[in-house]
């Protein structure tokens, strides 16, 4: 296996996702880290949506996600460290494995439970799916 | 951070053992590989041989241990394997887990062993599943 250049990190903001994300700087101190915000539509509450509306909603979710991202090189910056920031709408685990094959990732790194898992679950629907159908190294990280 | 890497013999396990390699050399860390068999023969003999191998490439001081196991029919066989996985790692007090997606036997094409099934869906240790 060829030595990992380039590093994905799947980022939601949980504590979860911010131990991913140092577990990527303490191994990968040579490698390029991608951080990896999606958003989910499924998530919005579709009470939301009746209230403000379609547009609305979906610029607040660009909003957050900018938010989680700058608040993601925050953390890099305290690790002496540069990300790349990419943010994709979509369902999580289809985005995550496709940005994986589209840009020459390496390994992907993320939590066990994102935002949306059930904590009594030991493992996410998101990192399960990602780690079934992966065509890279996958680390779950608890 | 210390390592474990359990391999089978499948090409998948020792992608995850090359893998292994690579991460442990990153920082300062320490791996250890095992083999979890019911099987007394040359084949595992050979398969440590080959893991020796590479970690002798790798620069990587290890003595990979085998740890034997009562047969069993599948596929209870390979979610003992899993639990028996989890606690070496737990006992011995490993940080990381690293290991193939599945495993050799007619059913080593599913979709996600039942192996590594078992050690992903504990909430214990991280864990790198290798494809």
């Amino acid at each position: 296996m060829s030595s990992v250049d380039e590093v994905l990190v799947a980022y939601d903001g949980t504590p979860l996702s911010e131990k991913a994300l140092a577990h990527a700087f303490d191994v990968y101190s040579d490698a390029s880290i991608t951080v990896l915000h999606v958003i989910d539509y499924i998530e919005e509450s579709y009470s939301a949506k009746a209230l403000v509306g379609d547009e609305t909603l979906r610029e607040r979710a660009r909003d957050r996600s900018a938010e989680l991202l700058t608040e993601a090189e925050a953390k890099a910056a305290e690790h002496d460290r540069e990300v790349k920031k990419a943010s994709e709408v979509g369902k999580a685990a289809d985005e995550i494995l496709g940005y994986a094959d589209t840009h020459g990732i390496d390994v992907i790194v993320i939590g066990s439970h994102g935002r949306s898992g059930v904590a009594r679950m030991l493992i996410g629907s998101v990192a399960e799916t990602v780690m079934k159908r992966a065509s890279v190294p996958v680390t779950v990280v608890r | 951070m210390r390592v474990l890497v359990p391999i089978d013999g499948s090409k998948c396990s020792l992608r995850a053992l090359e893998f292994a390699t690579e991460f442990t050399s990153r920082f300062e860390g320490s791996l250890h590989v095992i083999h979890i068999t019911d099987y007394d023969g040359e084949a595992k003999q050979n398969l440590l041989d080959r893991a020796r191998t590479t970690l002798a490439e790798a620069g990587i001081e290890d003595d990979p241990e085998i740890i034997p196991i009562t047969q069993m029919a599948a596929p209870r066989y390979a979610n003992r394997v899993g639990s028996l996985i989890l606690e070496v790692a737990v006992e011995r007090d490993y940080d990381h887990i690293i290991m193939g997606h599945h495993g050799t036997g007619r059913l080593g094409q599913a979709i996600l062993g039942s192996a590594a099934k078992t050690v992903v869906g504990a909430d214990e240790i991280p864990v790198t599943i290798i494809p």
